[in-house]
C-alpha cells in the first residue's frame, strides 16, 4: 500500500464517503456490495477509489453474495468490507455467522434506516442495534461500533478494521442515515502503518500448522489461501485442526473460545465518551445521531444548574456493563434516547439492576429527537 | 500379484486428508470417483497445488472440501460461488475450484451460478448432480427429473428440472461439459482442460445416489444406476446445450458442449484499472 | 499390450489374443504371427493393492474391470463389507480403471517400475 493511496487533508464530505476513505486508510482493498439506500454512497465512493489504488470493487448480485465475497477476499489475505442497510443486513446475517465461525476479519457497515421490512428507506432510525448483537443464529459475540459524525465514520472504520484483524471477527459499523448522509468537515491524516493492526500470521511450517490452534491463545494465527498451508476451514463445529467434529465437547470448547476472545477482552475493546459525568445526578446514555442531540440537551441542562451528564457509547457491543453498574450506584437516573422503541435501554436496565431509575425516550424513526424533549426528561428526573 | 492391505498409500493419498478417510459417503457413492478425477486432473493440468483453493457448499458433495488436502473452505449452503469469487478477485493467482452439489449450486445458489457465469470469472465449477438432496435424506431438487420420486415428491416430481448445461451456457460460461462418474477418463481430461482454461468452466457430473434417489426410483444399488448410465449415455461433443435435457429414463447426452473464448472478469477489470489510474484533475 | 482406458474405448473393448503371453486361449481375435517386438511390449507384472479397511463392497471395480480380473466375494473385511478379490492375476494389465472408479480410494495398481521407487510420491506419476 503506497502512502499516496490515501487522500490526506481536510474535506467536506458525507458520512458514507468518510467511511469509504477510512476503509482505504485502514488498508481495505476489496469491497463487494449491493446498492441500498442510505449506504449506496459507500459503494459508489469505493467503486471510484479502489480502482485508482489497485484495489478491487465489485457490485455483487445481492447482499448475500456481497458478504460471501468479502469473506472470500479476507481469506485470500486482503482486508475487505461491505456496506448495507436494514434489509441487506438481515440477508447478510447467515454469513456474518459464517464469518464468526471461520473467524474471518472483515467490516460490515449498516447505515441504519427505519424498519421493519422496507420501512422508510431514506430516513434515519437506530432499530438494528439488538440485531447487530443477536442477528445470526447460534451463540456468539460480536463487536459493533457507533459513529456520531462523518469524522467518526472515518475514525471508527479504521478502528473497526483494526479490531477485526486483532480479534479475527467481523466488526459491525452501526451507523445511521443521519450520520451517513450528513456532510461535515473530515480530517484525513497521514497513514501511520504502525497504528494499523494486521492479522497474526502463522510462524510454524505448514505441516505443523493448525488453523484454530488453541495452544496459541484465544485468537489463533491465520493462514491465507495460496501460501502452501493447505488448511481446511468449515462452518461446521470444528476442532483445532479445522476438521468438523460433531460432539458436545468440541462445541463447548469452540463456543467458549469464540465468545471469550471478545468477552475476556471487554476492557480493551469497549469505548465510550463521557461529558460531565463525574458529578452528575442524571446521565443520558446515547449513541449515534441521538447522542449529538443529547450532548446539546445536557449542555443546556448544565446551564440551568442541573447536574446532567452524557455517556456516549462508541462501542455498542460489547456493552459497557461495568461503567453502567458503577454509575447506577452513584446517580439518580439514566435517560436513554434512541431512535427505536427500546433496545439499548434494556442493556442499561440490566446493568443498572434497579439501583438507578432508567427512563426510555423512544423515537420510532423517520426523524431525530428534539433537544427540548431530552432536556425536559432531564428536568423531570432532576426534580 | 495381489496385496490385500490395511494400510498402504494410494497414489492419491498425498492429496487426501488420510486422517479423515474412510469418508462419510455411502458405499457406491459417485462423489469419491469424481473427487479422484479432480485430484488426478490437478497433476494432469500441471498446476501448483499450493495455489489451488477448493470451495464447497453444503451437502454430500459439499463435504469434498473436507477430504482434500489443499486450501479448502466449507462454506454456507449455496454460497460457494460468491465466496470463491471473493477469493479469486483478491488473489488472481489462485486457481479457484467450486465443488458442490446440484441443489447447492442450482437451487439456493442459482442466482450466484448465473451471475458468476455471466461475469465469466476464471473459476472451475464441478457440479455433482445426483438428482436430489442426498445429505438431508433424498428430497427433490431443481435437477430431479419429472415424475421421479423423492421424499418430498412421493407421488412423482411435478416440476420440470433444469437443463444445467443450457442454463450455464446461456448465462455466459465459456466451458460447459457433462459427464457421468462412469466416464472417468473423459471427466479427468475435462477437468484438467477446465482448470487450465481461463474463464467460467462448468462441468456437470452425474453420480449415483443409491441410498436415496436410486432406492426411490427403482435403482436400488449403485451398480443399477451405473449400468443405467452405461446403457443410456451417449457421447456427443459439441452438442447444442438446448438438446441435452435429462429425463427419468431417456438418453443421457454427455460430452464437452461449449468451449469458447471470451474475456474473463479479471481481463475486463484490468481495463478499469488502466482507466482509473490515468491522472485526473481533482 | 496395455489397454489404456481412454476416451470411451472401454465400452468397446475388443478382446486381444493373450495366448501368446499367458499361454491360455484368448478371447476373440487371433494373431496370425507373433509381433516382432513382443518381448519389449510384454506387460510388466502388476500388483493390485486392495485396502480392506476402505473397501465397502460396492462392486464397481469388479463390474467395470475391462478384463474381468476382479470379482466380489463373500469374504467380509474388518468393517463388515464384502471384499473384492483379484480372481485372475494374469488378466490385469494395470489400466487403473478400478483405481479411478473406487469411491473409497481403496484399490490401486502398481507396476514393477513404481514399486522400485523408494522416494515418497508427492505427485501422481502418469
Amino acid at each position: 500500500m503506497s502512502k499516496d493511496d490515501v487522500l490526506c487533508g481536510e474535506f467536506f464530505i458525507n458520512g458514507d464517503t468518510a467511511c469509504a476513505e477510512g476503509a482505504i486508510s485502514a488498508g481495505c482493498r476489496f469491497f463487494a456490495g449491493y446498492p441500498i439506500t442510505p449506504a449506496t454512497e459507500v459503494a459508489e465512493r469505493m467503486s471510484e477509489r479502489l480502482p485508482q489504488i489497485g484495489g478491487v470493487f465489485i457490485q455483487m448480485e445481492d447482499e448475500i453474495a456481497s458478504m460471501n465475497a468479502v469473506l472470500g477476499a479476507s481469506w485470500a489475505g486482503v482486508k475487505a468490507m461491505t456496506a448495507t442497510s436494514g434489509p441487506g443486513f438481515s440477508l447478510m446475517m447467515e454469513n456474518i455467522g459464517l464469518g464468526v465461525m471461520l473467524e474471518t476479519p472483515c467490516v460490515v457497515a449498516n447505515i441504519q434506516r427505519a424498519g421493519p421490512s422496507t420501512g422508510l428507506p431514506t430516513l434515519v432510525a437506530q432499530g438494528d442495534m439488538m440485531q447487530a448483537r443477536w442477528g445470526s443464529h447460534g451463540h456468539y459475540e460480536i463487536i459493533a461500533l457507533v459513529p456520531d459524525s462523518p469524522q467518526e465514520m472515518f475514525d471508527l472504520t479504521v478502528l473497526a478494521f483494526n479490531l477485526s484483524e486483532q480479534y479475527r471477527v467481523p466488526v459491525l459499523l452501526m451507523s445511521d442515515e443521519a450520520v451517513g448522509h450528513m456532510s461535515e468537515k473530515v480530517v484525513i491524516p497521514q497513514v501511520n502503518s504502525k497504528e494499523l493492526v494486521n492479522r497474526q500470521r502463522p510462524k510454524v511450517a505448514p505441516d505443523k500448522y493448525l488453523p484454530y490452534d488453541s495452544r496459541k491463545g484465544l485468537v489463533p494465527p491465520m493462514a491465507v489461501a495460496g501460501e502452501g498451508y493447505r488448511f481446511h476451514v468449515t462452518g461446521l463445529t470444528h476442532d483445532d485442526r479445522g476438521y468438523p467434529v460433531m460432539t458436545a465437547e468440541a462445541q463447548d470448547k469452540l463456543i467458549r473460545r469464540l465468545v471469550d476472545k471478545i468477552r475476556l477482552n471487554v476492557k480493551d475493546i469497549t469505548k465510550y465518551e463521557e461529558v460531565n459525568v463525574d458529578d452528575a445526578e442524571v446521565v443520558v446514555v446515547s449513541y449515534g445521531i441521538s447522542a449529538r442531540i443529547a450532548r446539546y440537551a445536557v449542555q443546556q441542562a448544565r446551564e440551568e444548574g442541573i447536574k446532567a451528564g452524557l455517556l456516549r457509547l462508541i462501542t455498542a457491543w460489547p456493552f459497557a456493563d461495568d461503567r453502567i453498574r458503577e454509575l447506577a450506584s452513584a446517580i439518580k437516573a439514566f435517560i436513554v434516547p434512541e431512535i427505536n422503541y427500546g433496545q439499548m435501554v434494556r442493556e442499561v436496565e440490566r446493568c443498572a439492576a434497579g439501583k438507578a431509575k432508567v427512563n426510555l425516550l423512544p423515537h420510532m424513526g423517520g426523524g431525530v429527537h428534539l433537544p427540548e424533549t431530552i432536556l425536559e426528561a432531564i428536568r423531570e428526573e432532576a426534580r | 500379484m495381489t496385496k490385500m492391505v490395511t494400510i498402504e498409500a494410494n497414489p492419491l493419498d498425498c492429496y487426501l486428508r488420510v486422517d479423515r478417510i474412510p469418508h462419510i459417503w455411502c458405499a457406491s457413492c459417485g462423489i469419491g470417483p469424481a473427487t479422484g478425477c479432480f485430484l488426478r486432473a490437478i497433476d494432469r493440468a500441471g498446476l501448483n497445488p499450493d495455489k489451488v483453493s477448493v470451495v464447497s457448499g453444503i451437502g454430500c458433495s459439499g463435504r469434498v472440501a473436507g477430504y482434500i488436502k489443499l486450501d479448502s473452505f466449507h462454506t454456507t449452503h449455496g454460497r460457494a460461488l460468491p465466496f470463491a469469487t471473493g477469493l479469486k478477485l483478491a488473489n488472481p493467482e489462485l486457481t479457484a475450484v467450486v465443488f458442490s452439489g446440484d441443489g447447492d449450486i442450482a437451487a439456493i445458489g442459482g442466482n450466484h451460478l448465473i451471475h458468476s457465469a455471466r461475469r465469466n470469472i476464471d473459476m472451475t465449477v464441478i457440479c455433482i448432480n445426483n438428482f436430489n438432496y442426498g445429505m438431508t435424506g433424498g428430497q427433490m431438487g431443481p435437477t430431479t427429473p419429472l415424475d421421479a420420486r423423492s421424499t418430498t415428491s412421493p407421488y412423482g416430481n411435478y416440476e420440470y428440472p433444469f437443463n444445467l448445461p443450457y442454463l450455464v451456457a446461456a448465462s455466459g460460461a465459456t466451458y460447459v461439459a457433462r459427464w457421468t462418474v462412469l466416464h472417468l477418463r473423459e471427466l479427468e481430461k475435462s477437468i484438467a482442460e477446465a482448470l487450465i482454461k481461463p474463464g467460467f468452466s462448468f462441468i456437470e457430473v452425474l453420480s449415483p445416489c443409491p441410498t436415496v434417489y436410486g432406492r426411490l426410483n427403482k435403482l436400488p444399488s449403485g451398480l443399477d444406476e451405473m449400468r443405467s448410465y452405461q446403457e443410456r449415455s451417449v457421447i456427443r461433443d459439441g452438442a447444442d446445450p438446448r438438446d441435452v435435457e435429462l429425463s427419468l429414463n431417456g438418453p443421457i447426452v454427455v460430452g464437452k458442449f461449449i468451449d469458447i473464448e471470451r474475456l474473463t472478469l479479471w481481463d475486463c477489470y484490468q481495463q478499469v484499472l488502466d482507466r482509473a489510474s490515468k491522472p485526473k484533475k481533482r | 499390450m496395455v489397454i489404456a482406458g481412454d476416451a470411451g474405448c472401454y465400452f468397446f473393448i475388443v478382446g486381444y489374443e493373450t495366448s501368446l503371453i499367458d499361454g491360455q486361449n484368448g478371447d476373440n481375435m487371433k494373431l496370425w504371427r507373433k509381433p516382432f517386438d513382443m518381448a519389449d511390449k510384454a506387460p510388466k507384472p502388476v500388483t493390485v493393492h486392495i485396502n480392506v479397511d476402505r473397501c465397502k463392497g460396492c462392486g464397481y471395480c469388479a463390474e467395470f474391470c475391462p478384463r474381468g480380473a476382479l470379482k466380489m466375494t463373500d469374504e467380509l473385511g474388518p468393517k463388515g463389507y464384502n471384499l473384492v478379490k483379484v480372481v485372475d492375476e494374469g488378466k490385469c494389465l494395470g489400466c487403473g480403471l478400478c483405481e479411478a472408479m473406487c469411491p473409497e480410494f481403496g484399490i490401486y495398481v502398481t507396476t514393477e517400475d513404481k514399486e522400485e521407487k523408494e522416494e515418497p510420491v508427492t505427485h501422481v506419476q502418469r
